[in-house]
């Protein structure tokens, strides 16, 4: 039961000392393995964001299937002017397909950089360039054991990001 | 009757009867070899063509069957792995493989900071771990304008190979144009190649000279060929395949082999 206090203490807390606001988002670009498509939500406090979802890449180079990967994405705004702000941040995605017997994995943490225009008081967008690396761990092939591959990537998209919850924008 | 209810009831049932008897269309399942380790192409690659890293990702991780490299004969008869005619291109140094030395091919730096692979090294990689390999030879020198030594090139060939039982020599393809330098191979085991744009030639050659198959490009590549092909029963490979139209396109001539830039989309088609 004490956990209960706990945990509605730390909400009415939040919630009168910063305001958090949920947002849903969904982004669009390509990077080098290929078009991207996130969606998934958003807690925002104060100039922190924090977004948990998916992300699914078309199957072309690297994937030969649409399934979904994981995406969780730390951001922090600076406010610039008026109705636009400069975005830096973290994000990794992981993926996992089986390609026959193998099993593949990907890991691909990124460092981003964008700017945030507020168009409306529930809707803004987003352009973001992202670098990092992609990692990928294969099991299961030709040779026992876990195999690595790095390679450097980049990465650009546009996104949307719907108020649902809190202050306007 | 209440129609109301019945009729979404009759369409759904309908539906469902009409995918169980789609007719199952039977899938040719072609070899895939990864084009020059995993592409060839710049703006698809990762790592560089023909070197250890893009034939380990084409392999272990992309799953292809197989990889088709460059092979060029060196002036002191090595054969190393380089697609190029001129070194330039790719390397630090300048003029052409078959006019270098191959302890001057060690010094060349390939795309930055790597050095060119030897067929030794890229047998150990693919037909030493039961992966087939199509080794693409280039035949002709642009630098003496003149064509390479075949016996001696058979004669490395064999070195390289002598290690391996018959069983994983099969594992081997050597392509080329010239059909002079296959008919110059020893080694039994190995299967050999023709590739040209003439297919009448092609077939002459597999029915009366020892090719085992034909290496065509698929941009050339026809109906009236594939016809031609099936009635002789002769095994054929599609090269050149970069886009998804152009891996439905090759798919729809179903070849014995496809040599691709995009080893996950083309596996992805035929699943």
């Amino acid at each position: 039961m004490k956990y209960w206090f706990v945990l509605v203490f730390c909400c009415t807390l939040l919630h009168v000392a910063a305001q958090p606001s949920i947002d849903a988002y969904a982004n669009t670009g390509f990077n080098r393995i290929g078009f991207l498509h996130d969606f998934g939500g958003q807690l925002e406090i104060k100039s922190h964001q924090i977004r948990l979802g998916l992300r699914f890449y078309a199957p072309d180079q690297v994937f030969e299937s649409n399934r979904p990967g994981l995406q969780l994405t730390y951001r922090f705004q600076y406010p610039v002017f008026k109705r636009c702000n400069l975005i830096s941040g973290l994000q990794i995605s992981y993926f996992q397909e089986y390609k026959g017997e193998i099993r593949f994995r990907l890991i691909d943490p990124h460092l981003e950089l964008g700017g945030q225009w507020r168009i409306s008081k529930s809707i803004q967008i987003a352009t973001v360039l992202a670098l990092g690396s992609t990692q990928i761990y294969t099991n299961g092939g030709i040779l026992p054991g876990t195999e690595q591959f790095n390679y450097f990537n980049y990465e650009f998209k546009i996104g949307l990001t719907y108020r649902l919850i809190g202050a306007d924008l | 009757m209440n129609l109301k209810l019945d009729l979404p009831i009759v369409l759904l049932a309908l539906i469902c009867s009409c995918w169980g008897c789609e007719k199952e269309v039977p899938v040719h399942f072609p070899v895939i070899y990864g084009h020059a380790g995993t592409t060839l192409a710049d703006e698809r690659a990762v790592y560089p063509p023909n070197s250890e890293a893009s034939i380990l990702y084409a392999l272990n991780a992309l799953n292809a069957d197989g990889v088709e490299v460059d092979v060029q004969l060196t002036l002191d008869s090595f054969l190393v792995i380089y697609h190029d005619p001129y070194l330039d291109s790719r390397t630090n140094i300048t003029g052409c493989v078959n006019s270098t030395t191959y302890s001057e091919l060690l010094t060349a730096k390939y795309y930055g900071d790597l050095t060119l692979l030897n067929l030794t090294r890229v047998l150990e990689l693919t037909i030493n771990r039961g992966k087939k390999v199509v080794l693409d030879i280039k035949p002709y020198n642009f630098c003496t304008e003149q064509s390479i030594d075949f016996e001696q090139f058979n004669w490395r060939l064999n070195n390289a190979i002598q290690a391996y039982s018959s069983e994983q020599r099969g594992l081997i393809t050597v392509n080329c144009r010239k059909f002079e330098l296959l008919f110059a191979l020893e080694d039994s085991s190995i299967i050999r190649c023709f590739e040209g744009e003439n297919i009448e030639q092609g077939i002459n050659y597999c029915e009366n000279f020892g090719i085992d198959k034909l290496m065509i490009k698929s941009s050339i590549f026809t109906n009236e060929m594939m016809q031609k092909l099936k009635q002789k029963n002769i095994r054929y490979c599609i090269s050149d395949i970069k886009t998804k139209q152009e891996i439905s396109w090759a798919a729809s001539f179903s070849p014995d082999e496809v040599i691709t830039d995009n080893i996950a989309a083309t596996r992805k088609h035929y699943k």
